[in-house]
């Protein structure tokens, strides 16, 4: 049984639409490239991203194969249980097509920046989605994660198992933002880094990130103010020192066995401010600013953790 | 004979090296200047003392420091350059020509992925790591008797074989070492005033042994024998050269990342400036290098340009308009030596050796369609021919097109590798040498960019315009001199440098994320289908007749000009002839695979190796070994680690590099 997909991404939008006044993210503009006939509901899904795996997993319908299943947990590591028995398919950028041909998909799931080129090649295959989750401003990737999670629940037909996991992500970060507000801790500005494993030199989440639509529905401000393309831009710890009044995340790209003040030795790092007033906090290792609403609220409760840890403002 | 020999009664004019030395300092000097000049004025006009302290801070700890660091790297890069092409004699010899960038490459990714090597990460471990590299090679090379060409050979070799590595590390990894691509670029390391003190201790000593080189390195452009005949001692005088040169590049490498282009046009600079004398080409390069790094690194962060156009995309786009002019002005510029590997005597007849080749492609094609997660024998062929096995048909509709692809593209760059490099008459020519590889991935990757959805026509028509446009371009400059073979490698290799800076700049620009365009700069043919095979197949066709009808004439070309136009050929138009029809192959193999590494620069010289000179023999035979290792590299890239996909473009080298190696070597226990 199948219908066609335009009335369905009609119904999608109008849902996003009623749902949130703002208008935030809209269903049509994060699907780059389809098929024009897809089966309702699928039910054996490839997913060639992290992010498209997790949401699977969360509205309740886990892939059949997906992309690096083995570096997931180390990545994401959300609702990995429900990703243990799925099928690797090779990597992100080239998954085998033998292997997803194998699994007879009925819907293959990608994203634009890895897999325009090989939309024929896929659609030969079975019915495919390219996604696309750059944001229109303002809204952030967290909008984005939250329209893609509804609209994947609606091509499995888990529409309501979607809603109730969108409903149990807000309510998460809701009560995150209460426990700012009541320590006293709203306000300040919060500036999301992540590190690459090279000197002094990190990707700081710009004002279009998912960490960004965090900072917003916690009650903190945000830095940087501009947009990008991806949501990352290159910055140096040279940057951080005109910002007096921030409190810095820098999310780990190694195991716990390397501590923060082996990562800021260096002399620009010695005088960052927020260094000096113990306010950067050391995230475990993830790419949860690059996933979907479980993501988000992983990133919340961390966030959460390390600025009620961090000397109060004074 | 050569580039570097001091073959001209000496100038009329009183010391023009101290002149320009002078110029030179002055011009570095106030380069340095306005560099720091925003921070001297800050701390000039510093109000209070908490401002004046930061003011302080920035310019001793942070800016002062990169200055410095910048000169320092520049002139060990425009040293080392200097250095290696003496020892080579081939002025095309760029600073990492033993693999050193390729070895602090790898030092980076160590540093990345193992925690007990983090403490050492940075400079000291890129330093070991790049002189780990050039120790490999010039093993590979045959220890410190190596005659230069085979250096260069083996060096590249290597090279090829470390990059291949670093690219599966890539393709495996991509999201543990987005630091390696970002590195990768060329951003100038900022250690601070203590980290550079530390390593400007590994300097002291190539430092304190180049005076002692010098005399002897200038012997040796006049050739061995000369050398030997005024008293050098050639071997240790070489080895020694390449080990100091050697540890200046690692140590430019692993404070700068890989911009050895810098060291690679600064002697050539020099050189066109009419110096001949080695102490002063030495001196000035150094000072040349040290100033074109600041400016670059000035560019980049004076103009507020974005972080994503780094070091290495400015340090081309400062130097490849000098490099330009200085060709177009025309000085200095003699051949290299022809240089050809020490070759083995024919194994076979040419029709014996092709007939076994061809066999050996048909077996290799066949198991290929064959092999994979679902094993295929024939009889399903035949079902999925006639219809009666769809899993099949879909299977070999993946796995088939793959394999004529890799066939059909390797034939192609093979024989473009031939073309150019008799034209050039250099043994590091081929289609990556002139820029047109680069020119036609430029074009492509930005029309991908552009219009993500567009087709197959308009692939092939972006490739061959970036890659004739380059060529017309490099023609265009060198139609005066009759497109005589120095002059256009140099241009060839100015716009290579160009359009590979600028092709990372464009990815680097259009996503944070590096490393998922890097796999596709690497080449391959995961994804291809029948209408790439279609799209292809019809430029090789073109392209038979043709290479037939170039043999001949590319045979007298060897001869010599001289003896060449004595025969009645007509040498410029030959050149011209012959270079567009090169080019115009390997852009159209690009259009499909990408800029496939090794298969254009080293195939010839193994066809060369295995016994066939000719242009009629070697041609068939390197392009019958292009389409093996291209199509041998699919099926290991699909099957090794299936379902995880190695990109074709790594493995050519790391299939064809330890072979060329051990070709090399064998040629040379048979020689001994």
């Amino acid at each position: 049984m199948t219908f066609s997909v335009s009335r369905r991404d009609f119904l999608v939008g109008g849902l996003a639409a009623a749902g949130l006044a703002a208008e935030p993210a809209r269903a049509s503009d994060l699907v780059f490239r389809r098929s024009p006939v897809l089966p309702a509901p699928a039910r054996r899904v490839v997913a060639l991203e992290f992010l498209l795996a997790e949401m699977l997993a969360a509205v309740g319908c886990p892939p059949v194969g997906m992309s690096d299943p083995k570096l997931y947990p180390g990545w994401i590591g959300v609702l990995s249980d429900r990703l243990k028995e799925v099928a690797d398919v090779g990597t992100r950028q080239q998954p085998s097509l033998e292997a997803i041909a194998r699994l007879k998909p009925d819907l293959i799931l990608g994203v634009s920046y890895r897999h325009a080129p090989l939309f024929d090649v896929f659609e030969s295959i079975a019915p495919t989605v390219l996604l696309d989750f750059k944001p229109v401003p303002p809204a952030t990737r967290l909008d984005s994660a939250f329209t893609l999670q509804t609209m994947i629940g609606g091509y499995v037909g888990h529409e309501a198992e979607a809603r109730r996991a969108d409903a149990a992500v807000s309510a998460g970060i809701a009560r995150d933002a209460a426990r700012l507000a009541e320590a006293g801790r709203g306000g300040r500005r919060l500036v999301v880094l992540q590190e690459l494993g090279g000197q002094d030199t990190y990707w700081v989440f710009t004002a279009d990130s998912l960490s960004a639509g965090l900072a917003a529905r916690l009650g903190l401000r945000f830095w940087p103010p501009d947009r990008s393309r991806e949501g990352v831009r290159p910055l140096t710890s040279e940057d951080l020192l005109a910002l007096d009044d921030c409190d810095v995340m820098l999310v780990s790209t190694t195991g716990p066995d390397i501590p923060l003040a082996a990562k800021t030795r260096s002399a620009a790092w010695q005088r960052v401010p927020a260094l000096r007033a113990g306010r950067v906090g050391l995230i475990e290792r993830n790419i949860w600013n690059f996933g979907g609403p479980a993501s988000a609220l992983r990133l919340s409760n961390r966030i959460t953790d390390v600025l009620l840890r961090a000397p109060a403002a004074g | 004979m050569t580039a570097l020999a001091a073959d001209r009664p000496a100038p009329a004019r009183p010391a023009p090296g101290l002149r320009l030395a002078l110029i030179a300092a002055a011009l570095v000097a106030l380069l340095s200047l306005a560099r720091l000049w925003p921070t001297l004025h800050a701390l000039t006009s510093a109000q209070g003392p908490a401002e004046a302290e930061a003011a302080r801070f920035l310019f001793w700890e942070l800016r002062l420091p990169r200055v410095l660091a910048g000169l320092a790297a520049g002139a060990a890069f425009g040293t080392a350059g200097a250095l290696f092409q003496a020892v080579t004699r081939n002025p095309l010899a760029a600073p990492d020509l033993l693999g050193v960038t390729a070895g602090a490459q790898v030092g980076v990714l160590l540093g990345l992925t193992v925690p007990a090597l983090a403490a050492f990460s940075g400079p000291p471990l890129l330093f070991v790591c790049g002189l780990g590299a050039a120790a490999l090679a010039l093993t590979a090379a045959g220890g410190w008797r190596a005659p230069p060409l085979r250096l260069l050979l083996a060096g590249g070799a290597c090279a090829l074989l470390l990059g291949a590595g670093l690219t599966i590390a890539l393709a495996l990894f991509e999201q543990n070492i987005a630091g390696l691509a970002l590195w990768s670029g060329g951003a100038l390391y900022q250690p601070g005033a203590e980290g550079l003190t530390d390593a400007a201790l590994w300097l002291l000593p190539p430092l304190l042994a180049l005076p002692f080189l010098l005399r002897g390195l200038e012997a040796l452009s006049l050739g061995d024998d000369a050398a030997t005949g005024i008293g050098v001692a050639v071997l240790p005088v070489r080895f020694a050269g390449v080990v100091v040169a050697t540890a200046l590049t690692a140590f430019a490498v692993a404070l700068a990342g890989p911009i050895g282009f810098i060291g690679l046009i600064a002697p050539n600079l020099v050189r066109a400036a009419g110096i001949r004398r080695f102490g002063s080409l030495v001196a000035l390069s150094a000072l040349v290098g040290g100033g074109l790094l600041i400016a670059a690194d000035g560019a980049v962060a004076g103009l507020g340009l974005s972080a994503g156009l780094s070091t290495a995309v400015a340090t081309a786009l400062v130097g490849t308009p000098i490099l330009l002019v200085l060709v177009m002005r025309g000085r200095a510029l003699t051949p290299p030596d022809r240089g050809e590997v020490a070759a083995s005597g024919r194994a076979a007849s040419l029709a014996v050796v092709a007939t076994a080749l061809l066999a050996a492609l048909i077996a290799l094609a066949a198991f290929g369609l064959a092999l994979g997660e679902t094993w295929l024998p024939p009889a399903r062929w035949v079902a999925a021919l006639t219809g009666t096995d769809p899993e099949a048909a879909l299977i070999l509709g993946i796995r088939g097109p793959r394999i004529a692809v890799a066939a059909i593209a390797g034939m192609m760059l093979a024989a473009s590798g031939v073309v150019l490099q008799s034209v050039v008459r250099n043994a590091l020519a081929g289609p990556e040498l002139l820029g047109v590889t680069q020119g036609a991935a430029l074009t492509t990757l930005c029309g991908l960019l552009a219009w993500p959805l567009i087709g197959r026509p308009e692939t092939f028509a972006l490739a061959l315009s970036g890659g004739l446009a380059t060529l017309g371009v490099i023609l265009a400059i060198n139609r005066r001199r009759r497109f005589a073979p120095l002059p256009v490698a140099l241009t060839g290799l100015a716009f290579s440098g160009l359009f590979a800076a600028l092709t990372y700049a464009v990815i680097v620009e259009t996503s944070a994320q590096p490393a998922r365009a890097l796999i596709w700069l690497v080449g391959g043919t995961y994804g291809r289908a029948w209408p790439d095979a279609a799209a292809l197949l019809p430029w090789l066709l073109v392209g038979l007749p043709a290479l037939a009808f170039l043999s001949r004439p590319l045979d007298l070309l060897t001869l010599g000009d001289d003896a060449a136009a004595g025969l009645g050929l007509d040498v410029g138009w030959l050149r011209a002839l012959a270079l567009g029809f090169a080019a115009m192959l390997a852009s159209a193999a690009v259009a499909v695979v990408g800029p496939l590494a090794f298969v254009g620069l080293l195939t010839p010289h193994l066809a060369r190796l295995v016994g066939f000179h000719a242009h009629g023999d070697r041609l068939p035979v390197a392009m019958l070994l292009g389409a093996l290792l291209t199509v041998a590299a699919d099926i290991l890239g699909r099957a090794a680690l299936a379902p995880t996909e190695i990109p074709a473009g790594a493995l050519t080298a790391l299939i064809g590099a330890p072979y060329f190696l051990w070709l090399m070597s064998r040629g040379r226990k048979s020689a001994q």
